[in-house]
């Protein structure tokens, strides 16, 4: 099967907004003697407006491969992507610019995201508010904490409010109080139709998930059921105990 | 303003906060080029260019020489590791500014743009130190060289910074000039016609035309700059395909 990756329109209600089928990635090398790394084999998903879907696995198991390919940052070997409307991306590592200072990595996103002079300074006064770094706008990247560039790096997959935001483990670094606000400001984003992907480890947060996927051998498993199952046995087990 | 107009500006400024980059503008043109003409001893020297067509053997003083090969070097070196940077940092994450809307023609004029605004600053303050101890017989021929060398070792800057480390890239680009134009191609070492394998470096052709121009009353190497201006253009094809597919702008 041909590589393919479309991009349309915009969202509805309860529509898919990305579909991937029978994704394939392998890790080459050029060089000789190097071996090659087959990360998916035939993945398939779908995420939805609305939802929050979290994508887990062990390490290793292709989950940044798989949003990589699903944002468009890295290409599949085969199987196609559709994406329906405008997305969010927030990297894993932060991939800001370290020189320039936040008042700039904002315009310098934001006219990307084709947002006037005025819908990008409104965007990150409201985040910069919302994940207190209002007094760190004119600093530089470099000059940031972990946790502050990780909420800038956040901040900029935010800022025009996109249809679909794809989190790779967005909360790295976050302090407590901001780590609860980032799961407020998902639930509203949620709440208002965006469909929110992220990946996961924390088990804790699984139930605030309402689709669970996890990247097993090369495929991708949708195991929503199997969680709330075990979520059920171990409520029960609690009761039990609790007897 | 535009999204290549805002990319642009932000990255000049992203540049002039490069304190590294400023110090190799300030520090390198004065130690490479003032000191070789300060310390060069001055005597005749036999200089290869050409006259009326003809590879002839003309005498010439050799911190003249010397001062000539210096500012090409000079230029060439700052702007190699200009764009060995600036891909550096492109490779990290201007793949993100693609997912943010910006499509790739718009982010290759910005970066080329950057390059392009640091390679006639430092071939400009490379030509001005050069004219406090020496005046080219042809100023705007030899700036144009100039600017085709500065140009060049820019985008292979850029190329190295697609395929190696900051560090290593850094060392290519140290010797890479020095090798070329200040050894290959410097009529003071190579006193006959250059083997054909330098006369491959991109210092080949510029260095030929800043002699004549430099040196000698004439102008005589003018089908040079067009085969430099054409070396130039190849390098630029590669490093656009390079940048297009390392960053994966769409």
């Amino acid at each position: 099967m041909e590589a393919s990756t479309t991009t349309t329109g915009e969202a509805t209600s309860n529509k898919v907004l990305v579909r991937a089928n029978e994704i394939e990635k392998t890790y080459g090398s050029s060089f000789p003697f190097t071996r090659s790394v087959t990360v998916l084999t035939d993945a398939d998903l779908e995420i939805r407006t609305g939802e929050i879907v979290g994508i887990v696995g062990a390490n290793g198991s292709g989950k940044s491969t798989l949003m990589n390919i699903l944002v468009g940052v890295l290409e599949q070997d085969s199987g196609t992507v559709e994406r329906t409307g405008t997305v969010g991306w927030c990297p894993q590592e932060p991939l800001l610019y370290d020189r320039l200072t936040v008042g700039e990595t904002f315009r310098l996103f934001g006219s990307g995201y084709g947002m006037t002079a005025e819908e990008i300074d409104e965007a990150k006064h409201r985040l910069a508010s919302k994940l207190d770094f209002e007094q760190y706008l004119d600093y530089r990247i470099d000059q940031l904490s972990g946790g502050n560039r990780q909420k800038i790096n956040l901040s900029i997959a935010l800022m025009h409010n996109p249809d679909v935001l794809m989190l790779d483990e967005p909360y790295t670094g976050f302090d407590w109080e901001t780590y609860l606000t980032f799961w407020d400001l998902a639930e509203e984003l949620a709440a208002d139709g965006t469909a929110v992907t992220m990946i996961s480890h924390l088990i804790e947060e699984q139930s605030r998930l309402d689709r669970i996927y996890e990247v097993r051998d090369g495929q991708v498993y949708d195991v929503t059921d199997q969680e709330a199952e075990t979520d059920a046995t171990a409520s029960e087990r609690g009761e039990a105990t609790d007897e | 303003m535009n999204r290549t107009t805002t990319a642009f500006s932000i990255g000049i400024k992203e540049q002039v906060r490069n304190y590294v980059l400023v110090a190799l503008l300030v520090v390198l043109p004065v130690s490479f080029i003032t000191l070789a003409f300060a310390v060069t001893q001055n005597v005749e020297m036999p200089v290869r260019t050409l006259v009326d067509g003809e590879t002839v053997t003309v005498m010439r003083g050799m911190p003249e020489v010397h001062g000539v090969i210096m500012t090409p070097i000079t230029s060439a070196l700052i702007a190699g590791l200009a764009g060995l940077f600036l891909m550096r940092e492109a490779k990290d994450t201007d793949g993100r500014l693609a997912v943010a809307g910006y499509r790739a023609r718009q982010v290759i004029a910005a970066r080329f743009g950057v390059l392009a605004a640091i390679t006639l600053i430092v071939t400009g303050v490379s030509v001005g130190v050069m004219r406090v101890d020496f005046q080219p017989e042809y100023l705007w021929w030899f700036v144009a060289a100039m600017l085709v060398v500065s140009l060049t070792y820019g985008l292979i800057g850029m190329l190295v910074g697609a395929v190696f480390n900051r560090l290593a890239g850094m060392w290519l680009m140290l010797i890479l000039p020095m090798l070329d134009i200040g050894l290959f191609q410097d009529p003071l070492f190579i006193q006959s016609e250059p083997d054909w394998w330098m006369k491959l470096f991109p210092g080949y052709w510029p260095v030929r035309v800043m002699v004549d121009t430099g040196l000698t009353t004439d102008v005589d190497t003018a089908l040079s700059l067009v085969w430099a201006t054409g070396y130039l253009l190849l390098v630029a094809v590669l490093a656009i395909g390079i940048y297009y597919r390392v960053t994966q702008a769409s």
